[in-house]
């Protein structure tokens, strides 16, 4: 059994890269990759797994990091953060398409659009629909955000 | 940020973790089982709720399982609710688990956090209140098997210390005629102002479970009689029903109590069209 019952040091499996650090049970992976491992791509947002500014991947799926706690990765799971898919086709289309305002949101949006373009590079609009509600963006809407994906699609064929 | 500490581990086994979880009680300490976490984290962090400990069951096999085995399904309580949606062995559960929460939340959220959690809506249980499904529950008194009827009144019926393992559910359940009606306010990604899971069951008779339009998902089988009749118009049968509900509809800032029950006699009334109600 693994037990964790005060602060401990753990490696946690990063952009490739495996990672020590001293954790307390109860920190989010979230605060973890930003204050402990200074990956500040994923945000705290509402911290209430809600806006999707947390997204990271574990194992290829995406997951909102505010609502998981870094001791449960802590078995050689691939933790991908956005630092770790740097110039890949969806940030360019992003760009191009103008996907984003503040930015804020982005980072989840590009993490959860690059995992949907990975598992289903065909996604029709219904599925990449189901999956993008899972990020919240409050200044641009969504359109921009609908046509770099698209576009994503059209340059990975 | 959590504003608390408290321990954490993850048995192997279903042994450990009851053993664990009794010691854990007789050192006084407050713990609970863990799966997923998004309920547990997000009241932590907001200070809701305080734990001394979690006991994670995620690396428990049969909490994992997920597959046929002789004439059941069977359904490990960590699964989450997207890999029970991907591999969609029951077709009914699949469609309650879908519009859960997001798509990312559901690569977190597992069957069991959703069943035995303390959010009312519990959409998860409606189709396994419909198809005679078994639940495994275990504890220090060991392992037992519960029917649906038995293992959940308002909430799961574990006793202390006992966690939910998995469901079974026959098979012959995924072959029948089901449809499932969720209604909310306003986005797709929202708690429901009512959920009704339906299956027409081999004797041609609709059952159905219902969520979200009252405090707790419940089934009642007086109301199954009313919607079977074929000699009441729906509207009668709508008023019927709702004079059966064991507690009032919810009246609450997501809809007033009219307009649910205004969306509850089109719920009913599609379910009784698309089952064959009418034929």
């Amino acid at each position: 059994m693994k037990a964790y019952e005060n602060i401990s040091l753990v490696k946690l499996k990063v952009n490739g890269e495996t990672r020590d650090v001293a954790i307390r049970p109860a920190d989010t992976l979230l605060r973890v990759l930003r204050e402990k491992l200074g990956l500040t791509a994923a945000k705290p947002g509402c911290e209430n797994g809600d806006c999707g500014a947390c997204t990271v991947l574990i194992n290829e799926k995406p997951v909102k990091s505010c609502m998981k706690l870094a001791v449960e990765v802590d078995a050689g799971a691939e933790i991908i953060t956005l630092e770790g898919i740097k110039n890949s086709i969806i940030q360019e289309t992003f760009l191009e398409e103008d996907g984003f305002q503040c930015g804020y949101c982005t980072p989840g949006f590009l993490v959860n659009a690059y995992a949907l373009l990975k598992e289903h590079p065909d996604a029709d609009d219904k599925l990449a629909k189901e999956w993008l509600e899972s990020n919240i963006c409050r200044c641009t809407g969504y359109e921009g955000i609908r046509n770099a994906l698209k576009l994503a699609q059209e340059k990975l064929k | 940020m959590i504003p608390f500490n408290f321990k954490y581990y993850r048995p192997a086994n279903i042994e450990e973790a009851v053993e664990l979880y009794q010691q854990l009680k007789a050192d006084g300490e407050k713990s609970i089982y863990y799966a997923g976490g998004t309920e547990i984290v997000t009241n932590a962090r907001d200070g809701q709720k305080k734990y001394d400990a979690l006991i994670d069951l995620k690396d428990i096999n049969e909490c994992l399982e997920h597959g046929e085995k002789n004439d059941e399904y069977v359904f490990g309580a960590c699964l989450t609710l997207n890999e029970i949606v991907e591999k969609d062995y029951f077709p009914l559960f699949s469609l309650a688990c879908r519009p859960v929460a997001d798509h990312t939340t559901r690569n977190q959220l597992t069957m069991g956090g959703n069943i035995c959690g303390k959010l009312p809506y519990r959409e998860v249980i409606l189709p396994l209140m419909l198809v005679e499904a078994n639940f495994v529950f275990a504890g220090p008194e060991g392992m037992r098997t519960v029917a649906a009827a038995e293992a959940y009144d308002k909430r799961m019926l574990l006793n202390e210390g006992e966690f939910l393992v998995q469901v079974k559910v026959p098979k012959k359940f995924a072959e029948l005629d089901y449809h499932d009606v969720r209604k909310v306010k306003q986005s797709e990604v929202d708690y429901p102002l009512l959920h009704l899971a339906a299956l027409k069951d081999e004797a041609d008779q609709i059952r159905i479970a219902f969520s979200s339009i009252c405090a707790f998902p419940f089934r009642l089988e007086d109301i199954e009689a009313i919607f079977n009749d074929s000699q009441l118009e729906m509207e009668e049968k709508v008023e019927q029903i709702v004079a059966k509900f064991p507690i009032p509809i919810k009246d609450d800032k997501r809809g007033s109590a009219d307009y649910r029950r205004l969306l509850l006699g089109q719920s009913l009334a599609e379910i009784w069209h698309k089952l064959g109600g009418d034929a």
